[in-house]
This record gives C-alpha cells, structure tokens and sequence, in this order.
C-alpha cells in the first residue's frame, strides 16, 4: 500500500540524521496523519465500492423484475442503468488508488446495460 | 616610666651565628631596641582581626644545624637535625624555644589554648617572621622533603616556611628597617644572586600529625597574608588574663569589640588594678585591652583620678554645674575650691587621655572596617563579573540549535512544542473569527466550509518565509520541517465529509493531504 510505505519511510528517513529533522512531536502528529488518512482512504474506497456494489445489484434485480414482467415491453427504451450516475464514484475510486474495485464496479454496470440491450 | 606612652612591638634581627635564623627584639617606639625578655612572651599580642586564634602552642621539630666549634659558622659536614622545640604564634612570628626554658606543667584539665599557660623561664632561642611567606608542604604528598628523608624529619610531617621578596623596591626597605633580611645568609643559596640573597632562609617545622601541620600552615597563611601591621605587646603590667582571673572573670575572644567610653576610663583597661567603677558592670570591665595601647599607658593616679571622677560623676544623669557648686560651697570651705579646681583640671587630663584612647581606637576600628569593605567591593565586583559571565553562557546556551539530536532535543523539542501552541492558539483565534464573521447560515457555511479551508490553506502556505510548505512562523531555523497547521485539523474535516457523504470534497482533500505528507517525507529525505 502506498501509505504503508510512506509511514514506513517516513519512520526510516527520521531515524537517518539528515539536515531536516522533526521534532519529537512533529513526527508524532505526522505518524498520526498517515495513519489517519489510511484508515479514511480505506472507508471512503469501501463505502464507494459498497455503493456501487449496491447500485448494481438493486439495478440487476430490477432487470430481472423486468423481464419477468410481460408488460415489459411498454417499459420505456432507456433503462436507468444507462445513465452515467456511477461515473464520480468510479473517478474518485481511481483517484484513491482503487482501480481495480472501479473497473470491477464497471464491468459490472457494463454487463448490466449489454444485458438491457 | 615615662608618662608618653610608645608602641612596644616584636621586631627581628639575624643571629649573630649567622646561621639563617632570627633572633626576636623588642622596639619601642620608632628607633629604640631591647632583647626580648622571658617575661615578655606572655604579653606578645596576637593579631585581632584574625578568624581564628593561633593554634596552641606545641612541640615540632625545627630544622637546625650543627655549629662549627667557633658557634659561628655552619660546619661544612653538618647533617640536618630536626630537635623539638616549643613554638608559640604570635602575630606575624613564630616563637621557638628550648624545651629547657618552657615550663608547660600546668593543669591540662583546665588548659584552655586561649591561655597561655606555660611559663618561659628564658629568652627564645628565635624567631620565624611569617610575614611575605608561603607555606609549602613536599611535593607529591610525601611526608618529608626528599633532602630531609633521611632524618628524623621522617617521623612526622614537615612543612617548609618560605620567604617571598618583594620585587620592587627591595633595596629601600631593606635597609630602613631592621630584620628586613639584607644580612641574611642563604643556606641553600649560598652563592645566589642579589635577589636571592634579599630572602629571608626557608624554615622547616616538623608536626607530629597531619591535621596539626594543616591548623599551623593555615593559621600562617593567615598571618603571612597581613603586611606591615606590628606584632605589638601589651603595656607593661599585669596581665589584665591575671586581673580578670583574681576576680574570677573570663575573658572570652570575642569581648573585645563593643567598647564604650565608660569602658575606655575603666581603670582595668589600663594594665593596672583599679577601683571598679561602681556605675558598670563586672562584664563591661572586660573588653577593650588594648585602648591604652593607642594612646598612652594610664598611670595609676590617673587611674585613681578616673575613678573618682566616676564614682563623683559617673552616676548622675543630669548635670548641672550651679546646683553642684552650691552643694559644694555649702559642705565646703571658700578655700578649698582653688584646689578642687586644679583637682578637676587633673581629672579633665586623665579623662582625655582615655578619651583619645578611645577614639585611636575607634578609629583603627574605622580603618579596619574600610579596609573590610574594600575587600568586600573588589569581591562583589568579581561576583558581578561572574554572573555576567553565566548570564552569557546561558544565553549562548539558549541560542544552541541540537541539530544533531533528531528529534529527541529536549530543549529543541520544548521550543518547537511551545511554538506549535502558540501559532495553534493563534490560527484558532483567526478561525473562530473568521467564522464569527461569517454570517450565513449553517448549511450554506457547510457548503463554503471547504472552499473556506482551501482558502485558509492557501493562506497558511503562503504565509511560510521560507518553505513552500511553511505554515506557521518563520522563526524557526532552517533546518527544521514546518509542518503546516491545517494538517492538523485535515483528519476531523475529511471525517466529516464522509459522514456528510461528500465523498468528492473528502477526496480532494485527503490527496492534498496526502501531498502534504509526501513533501514532508521527502524534505526528510534530504
């Protein structure tokens, strides 16, 4: 993970006597900070990826409602599923790193509206 | 005896055996010398201003060499001899006797060292002038000089008395005063040059215990540290010591300060046995020896005459000369007032006799105590200079950057602590008034809450002098990291933008943060 490595540098780095130093209690905060924002950025990639996970589930057994309904076909043309209401999550999963939890949330949507047409 | 009192003081000459050593005389006044006398020991004066008394009289070995048959010469093989001898510290010298010519056999259970017990029945055999010398012990901790290892010098602990010529004028006082030394003849430094030849010869002691040559070495160095100041004697007389005993009174050292002028006409000052006063006290009769010593002997009429003046005079309160002369002529023929006067007049001598006494006394009272408070000035001068120079190193010390000491320099480490409060404190200052400034209401204040911060950031950054990631005071050194405050508080904001679902807001600024913390790390990297 890139924050572990960064905490792990940052410990390596002040234990090596450089011309830049932190104080004691400046590298306590910055241990802290690192900490912190890891745990936050592994909340915020699962709630995101939970949110997709569950957009696309709600959206898969609504499909399947549909076709189960013989009055399908006055369904109207363009299923919700096309909108693009998933594509700020998916750009903040890539820019947290979590590429892979975005293409899998994609793939899936994309599976989801192939099977709509 | 003559009614104009002179100073008797201790003076030297060298021995006629011209071999190094000294012989004590008595001077009186500027000029006249008389051998000292057995009897004169008892009324040698120690100095007064001393913090302790000498060290009681003791036996020591002296160094001493065998005379050639003639007595006045050393004989060229002679060996070192250490006899025991009986040595008395008086002022600035020290008296060494035979052990013939002391009789010490007084009352040990009642030997009190401020007494001088012992009773000399001769002359000294000489005399060791202490002042100008410098008490030296051998080298290296050994107990004996290397030269004396081979005598009975071995058996205690020796210590040499060495004498210090002056640089500067010598010349002049050598030869204005007698026992200044030009006749001295070096033992070890036979053939020495003229400067050497002004020196008086070492003498070597030989104590019996350790702790005894440090008490005698230090009294010494207190003695050899007063220059030109007399070893005097007390007037010739009784002994007031004897005075005081027949009447059954202690003198302790320390009586004698506090003379008053009653004291100074109290017949028992004056070396001779008087009528008490009757208006003062048996303690009171007790100090100021040596008042009539300044300024003239008090004979035993003028003793008397003070005394009945006392006993006329000393009681009454109030004076008053009409109702006296009343008195008088009423109890009184008309003729005896004529020799009453020239009876007050005799009395107003011996009173002023005291009286200048008195004041002498006072004023050498005066002198000593300026002589005090110079010593005092010059040492509060350098105290002064001393704690100017710690105010100096400690704010040289306060100025020491630990650089080296990553992070764990307790005083580096309180400075940045002390200085994370203050501009914390300060920025939260400026936040809570920023946003009492803001009069929105609360979810529009949400809403700008992240531009805001953005803004603030942005401000933090650019307030840094010298870091871009500066955020705080520029007072640091350079070689500190300023970590920027609202790093601080990034963790509760992007908290509080997920609770909020804000999921971009959130984002946006954990990567600033996350930025933040790599520039950090890799100034660190250096």
């Amino acid at each position: 993970m890139f924050v572990s490595n960064l905490l792990l540098s940052t410990l390596q780095k002040n234990e090596t006597l450089t011309e830049k130093k932190l104080s004691k209690k400046e590298l306590a905060s910055m241990q802290r900070i690192i900490i912190s924002i890891e745990d936050l950025t592994k909340r915020l990639c699962e709630r995101l990826s939970e949110g997709l996970r569950r957009k696309n589930e709600a959206l898969k057994q609504t499909t399947k409602k549909e076709k189960a309904d013989p009055l399908s076909a006055m369904a109207p043309l363009v299923s919700p599923i096309a909108l693009n209401d998933d594509s700020t999550a998916l750009h903040l999963l890539v820019r947290l790193g979590r590429s892979q939890d975005a293409a899998s949330a994609y793939a899936t949507r994309r599976s989801l509206l192939l099977n709509e047409w | 005896m003559s009614k104009e009192y002179q100073f008797e003081k201790v003076t030297f000459e060298p021995s006629p055996q011209n071999n190094g050593e000294f012989l004590p005389q008595i001077t009186i006044g500027e000029s006249t010398h008389r051998p000292f006398h057995p009897s004169d020991m008892d009324r040698v004066l120690d100095y007064d201003n001393m913090p302790e008394p000498p060290p009681p009289d003791a036996q020591h070995g002296h160094l001493e060499f065998e005379m050639d048959d003639d007595d006045m010469t050393i004989r060229d093989d002679a060996p070192p001899k250490f006899p025991k001898r009986y040595f008395c510290l008086r002022g600035s010298f020290i008296f060494y006797y035979d052990m013939k010519d002391v009789d010490n056999s007084y009352d040990k259970a009642s030997f009190d060292r401020h007494d001088h017990a012992a009773t000399f029945l001769g002359p000294p055999l000489g005399v060791i002038p202490v002042e100008r010398t410098k008490v030296e012990f051998p080298p290296g901790g050994r107990r004996v000089f290397r030269e004396h290892a081979n005598t009975e010098a071995r058996n205690g602990y020796e210590m040499m008395i060495r004498h210090v010529a002056r640089a500067a004028n010598i010349n002049s006082t050598s030869t204005s005063t007698i026992g200044t030394g030009t006749q001295k003849q070096e033992k070890e430094n036979s053939a020495g040059a003229a400067s050497a030849a002004k020196r008086r010869a070492p003498a070597y002691l030989v104590m019996d215990s350790l702790g005894q040559r440090e008490a005698w070495a230090d009294a010494i160095r207190f003695r050899a540290d007063v220059y030109k100041k007399d070893t005097k004697l007390r007037p010739a007389g009784t002994n007031p010591d004897e005075l005081n005993m027949d009447a059954n009174i202690h003198i302790g050292a320390g009586d004698k300060m506090g003379t008053d002028i009653f004291d100074v006409l109290d017949p028992s000052k004056g070396g001779k046995k008087g009528i008490s006063s009757p208006t003062r006290g048996e303690a009171s009769r007790r100090v100021g020896g040596e008042i009539s010593v300044l300024a003239g002997i008090i004979e035993k009429e003028e003793q008397t005459d003070i005394n009945e003046a006392l006993q006329m005079f000393g009681t009454r309160t109030l004076f008053q000369e009409d109702i006296w002369v009343n008195d008088f002529f009423e109890q009184n023929d008309e003729n005896e007032g004529a020799d009453m006067c020239q009876k007050f007049e005799r009395w107003q001598t011996s009173i002023k006799k005291g009286l200048r006494g008195a004041v002498l006394e006072q004023y050498e009272y005066f002198v000593e105590a300026s002589r005090e408070m110079t010593v005092m000035g010059r040492e509060v001068a350098s105290l002064k200079d001393l704690v100017n120079k710690q105010v100096g190193t400690f704010e040289s010390m306060k100025r020491v950057t630990f650089d080296l000491d990553f992070g764990e320099g307790p005083s580096n480490g309180d400075i940045d602590a002390d200085g994370v409060g203050t501009a914390t404190e300060d920025e939260t200052t400026r936040y809570s008034s920023d946003e009492e400034d803001e009069n929105a209401d609360e979810n529009e204040h949400k809403s700008e809450k992240s531009p805001n911060g953005k803004k603030r950031f942005g401000r933090f950054r650019g307030a840094g002098a010298t870091s871009p990631l500066s955020g705080r005071s520029s007072k640091k050194s350079t070689s500190t990291i300023d970590i920027p405050l609202w790093l601080d508080d990034v963790i509760e904001e992007i908290t509080a933008f997920v609770k909020e679902c804000r999921y971009t807001d959130a984002t946006e600024l954990l990567l600033k943060a996350r930025s933040e913390v790599s520039d950090i790390v890799n100034l660190v990297r250096g």
